[in-house]
């Protein structure tokens, strides 16, 4: 058998919930790295509905992975290989295979009602609709049930093992070894007839493949040698979060508190720190949002590391809670997984258009640190800044994850608790000390300490009422009132000297900066290196969007033409124009979809 | 003599209206605890807004005034991190009962350790006089100028049937009562709630006056005793009893043709309620333990969580 190389595949999985495509994606992810050495950046779709009928088009669910040589940046748009499990699956989704691209489908499942329900009028397999990729079409179920029925003889359960012939024939397809999937499904399954069932099926799968000599050619992805040494791990945005928020507490030595009510796609991050529980970490689910931030406040009142997690409505209800925290002096983290709005909008899609709400949603000169992690890892690494500049500050911190960001996972070598404080700087970290307990650290920055109940010698009321600025007494004094508003806002203000400086990409002054913030970074990255050989372009990923960097005046003014990328209408546009008086060139959309490769990099290539 | 400091006293200024039913609820409040020998800083009082909200202020111990109606999440959170404090939730009416009624429900079926003031008026004082949940229908007020058209919500009977394990009822001016429910309150396990009925002089003045005045109040007021039966009057001769169609009923307290139901406050039971949906107008009104029982508190549970949970024992298991 001829092999072909080529440097990136894209696959994606379709079909109704039950199908096991969730499972079957993650194997190839989980065996392009572990046994190919191959860079890997997966995305999960799913609709709102939980399970929706059987083969309707509004229960169609997907996982797409991309399988790389090279380091992967962003989910990408058009695909290599699509799997469709049903009619309403390949209608869904057919817009996202490439031309000439693979295309496999269940033939059994292509039956007269399954079509009527995906509403096709003519079966797409023979009316020449499909006439222009490679079409696989395989009687999965028969040849499934064929392949397990001694072992497994009720039809319905046999047939679940369908997506295992699949994974098997995608091995096959692109060279890739059954090794680290057979450990896995006897770890999962031991070695009774599950096991057995589907490892038969997944290897008669594979031999499918190799026997009807489907294609001339296997296609091979060499190896990334991203990963060679170290311990690494598939991530997603939301599961950083959940390990950043620990890894947090371990560092900072201090106890962990979450308050939280399940919204989309914010949830996660409660299930995966509810398995956790103990003396130093207490993860509550409450009656609402409202109740959400006002018990993480308690808690942070109590001097432990307190954060609460949700997304577009819950931040609506929160903000009130976040102004008592400007004001009483208490630090807490919100991070707010941004989904599509207004109102209810689609809950399970995402978009960039949180950030003016998270700036100025609050009534009263009420400021928020707001902070964008750029990728999934990168939300392990805000989460822990986020701590730290919410104790800086005492007050809150907002960071605006969103749906790609959540539910992409990309590979990570992870860090030791070593490589942590490196990158911070172990006193950065050392709040016990420098806050809790009244000593003053050598920046000279903290003024006033965190307020925490039980010590003789320290007792005093705090609350949402304006304070004097001398005794710290309740003052309704106008003088007074201006004075605390600046004070305020300079404390705010300078807290923007804790920040990390600025990391352009490219040259550090020119033609055209590129300027973008959140999951979007990930497709201006990749089209900026595809253009960047040919054009003179810089990149500047904002992590820091409230307040703006220091360095970030000086930066602008070098270059002579700025474009600024997001997923909203033009919100960080909005701002770096109201702040620092300069044009700026605004790409946007608003989809629910992240951008898309070809469009963005025509986009830029056009206004540059 | 040397006068014995009173260390729960503040220092600040109490801005109360002159004449308002709070200023005996804090004395009551300061004297228990001080008698108590309960060291200050150990002690939170946390508000939301409202008259009652700014209790915190005028009681030297740790304070945090909140927001409207949140007190009871933020104590919630509070709790969860901290069990060495002594935790007092401060609400009124409006705060407690309208905008914050979800919260105080939720916090007392999770019977989270805290001791609740429930301050009741029957007013909005602090946003100048309107009508409140707990008004009386007919109520003239600034936002009710023909009279409330609403029925009043009751809060005992809304947190007993939540699960509170101890509701007690105390009158501000009745210092001997209402001292002695905060010290129950404070030995109690889980959330202890007392309602206390307070003067408003400016907006709802007199509206407690038969309860108080000595003319009236020995005909009124029933004071509940745990394994007692349900006497009251000036000579302790009247009693509730039940008829046949299971109904209160007052009668004389040997009377043999009504059943004279014991009250027990150590299990939950219909009496309870029973007696919880007594209104002022009726005669007699109850005031002291409705309920006092042992029930598993929030932070117990959490611990037998920790014992089954996923555990961090070193950095590196952060990423299994």
């Amino acid at each position: 058998m001829n092999k072909i190389q080529v440097d990136k595949i894209v696959i994606r999985f379709v079909g109704d919930s039950g199908d096991g495509i969730q499972l079957i994606g993650n194997q190839i992810s989980d065996s392009s790295v572990v046994m190919s050495g191959n860079d890997i950046y997966t995305f999960v779709d799913f609709p709102s509905e939980i399970r929706a009928p059987a083969g309707s088009l509004s229960g169609v669910s997907g996982f797409q992975v991309s399988i790389s040589s090279e380091k992967l940046y962003a989910v990408e748009d058009k695909v290599d290989l699509l799997v469709a499990f049903n009619p309403a699956a390949l209608k869904n989704n057919i817009s996202f295979l490439k031309k000439n691209g693979i295309l496999i489908i269940d033939l059994d499942s292509f039956n007269d009602k399954n079509l009527k329900k995906a509403s096709f009028a003519e079966n797409p397999i023979f009316d020449g609709s499909l006439d222009s990729f490679k079409l696989i079409k395989a009687p999965i179920t028969k040849l499934t049930y064929d392949c397990v029925k001694d072992i497994i003889p009720i039809v319905s359960k046999a047939k679940r093992c369908k997506n295992f012939f699949v994974l098997g024939l995608v091995c096959w397809l692109y060279d890739r070894k059954l090794d680290s999937i057979i450990s896995w499904l006897s770890k999962k399954f031991g070695s009774g007839d599950i096991f057995i069932a589907n490892k038969k099926v997944l290897q008669s799968g594979y031999n499918y493949g190799d026997n009807l000599e489907l294609f001339q050619t296997q296609t091979c992805i060499p190896p990334s040698g991203l990963y060679d040494d170290g311990n690494v791990i598939k991530i997603s945005g939301n599961k950083a979060f959940s390990i950043g928020a620990m890894a947090s507490s371990v560092l900072m030595d201090m106890p962990l508190f979450s308050a939280n009510y399940p919204i989309t796609p914010s949830s996660d991050v409660l299930h995966e720190l509810s398995c956790y529980f103990s003396n130093n970490m207490k993860i509550l689910q409450l009656e609402d949002e409202i109740a959400a931030i006002n018990a993480v406040i308690g808690a942070s009142y109590g001097g432990a590391l307190s954060f609460t997690c949700t997304s577009g409505p819950g931040l609506d209800l929160m903000q009130e809670g976040l102004g008592l925290s400007i004001m009483s002096e208490l630090p807490v983290v919100l991070l707010n997984v941004q989904r599509s709005g207004p109102s209810t909008g689609i809950p399970t899609k995402s978009e960039q258009t949180d950030l003016l709400s998270a700036i100025f949603g609050r009534h009263g000169e009420a400021h928020a640190i707001v902070l964008a992690p750029k990728s999934p890892v990168d939300c392990f690494w805000t989460i822990i800044e986020g701590f730290a500049l919410s104790i800086f500050y005492l007050g809150p911190v907002i960071i605006l994850s969103d749906g790609n960001l959540a539910n992409s996972s990309e590979i990570w070598n992870v860090p030791s608790i070593d490589d942590v404080k490196n990158k911070f700087n172990f006193k950065f970290l050392d709040f016990k000390k420098t806050r809790l307990n009244e000593e003053c650290d050598d920046d000279g920055c903290i003024e006033k300490n965190w307020i925490v109940p039980g010590k003789s010698g320290y007792k005093c009321s705090i609350g949402g009422l304006e304070r004097d600025i001398n005794t710290g007494n309740v003052s309704h004094d106008s003088e007074n009132h201006f004075k605390m508003i600046k004070k305020r806002h300079n404390k705010f203000n300078s807290i923007a000297s804790k920040f990390f400086p600025l990391n352009i990409i490219g040259k550090k002054n020119g033609d055209v900066l590129v300027i973008t913030w959140g999951s979007a970074y990930g497709m201006v990255r990749s089209v900026y290196n595809d253009i960047v050989k040919t054009s003179s372009i810089s990149l500047l990923c904002l992590r820091y969007l409230n307040p703006l960097p220091n360095d970030l005046n000086g930066i602008l003014a070098s270059f002579r033409k700025i474009l600024v990328v997001e997923e909203n209408l033009g919100q960080l546009a909005f701002i770096l124009r109201s702040k620092y008086l300069i044009d700026v060139i605004s790409i946007n959309q608003v989809t629910g979809r992240p951008f898309e490769f070809n469009g963005l990099k025509c986009d830029i290539l056009r206004k540059i | 003599m040397k006068k014995n400091i009173n260390l729960f006293e503040s220092c600040r200024e109490v801005k109360w209206c002159p004449g308002c039913g709070n200023y005996a609820i804090l004395r009551s409040m300061q004297k228990t605890m001080h008698s108590l020998g309960i060291p200050s800083e150990k002690v939170v009082f946390v508000s939301g807004i409202g008259c009652s909200g700014r209790f915190p202020y005028y009681i030297n111990t740790y304070g945090f005034h909140t927001l409207h109606g949140r007190a009871p999440s933020v104590v919630t959170g509070l709790r969860s991190v901290r069990s060495d404090l002594i935790i007092w939730l401060v609400v009124g009416d409006g705060d407690g009962f309208s905008i914050g009624l979800s919260h105080i429900l939720h916090m007392v079926r999770r019977n989270i350790n805290v001791n609740v003031l429930f301050i009741n008026n029957k007013v909005y004082a602090l946003t100048k006089g309107q009508y409140s949940p707990t008004s009386d229908r007919g109520f003239v007020s600034k936002s009710s100028p023909y009279g409330s058209i609403e029925n009043p919500i009751n809060p005992l009977l809304m947190v007993l049937s939540a699960g509170c394990s101890f509701v007690a009822r105390a009158i501000d001016s009745d210092a001997k009562n209402l001292r002695s429910v905060i010290v129950d309150a404070m030995n109690h396990q889980g959330t202890s709630f007392i309602e206390v009925l307070q003067n408003c002089n400016i907006f709802n003045n007199a509206v407690y006056s038969k309860l108080v005045d000595v003319e009236t109040k020995y005909d009124r007021l029933l004071y509940l005793k745990n394994g007692e039966k349900l006497v009251f009057g000036k000579e302790n001769s009247l009693s509730l009893g039940l008829s046949k169609k299971m109904d209160f009923e007052v009668c004389q307290n040997d009377d043999v043709n009504y059943n004279l139901p014991i009250h027990d406050t150590t299990d939950i039971n219909i009496l309870q309620l029973m007696l919880s949906k007594l209104s002022y107008s009726d005669i007699p009104f109850p005031v002291g333990i409705f309920r006092c029982v042992k029930h598993r508190v929030f932070n117990d549970e959490h611990v037998s969580l920790d014992a089954k949970s996923k555990k961090i024992n070193k950095f590196s298991d952060l990423f299994l």
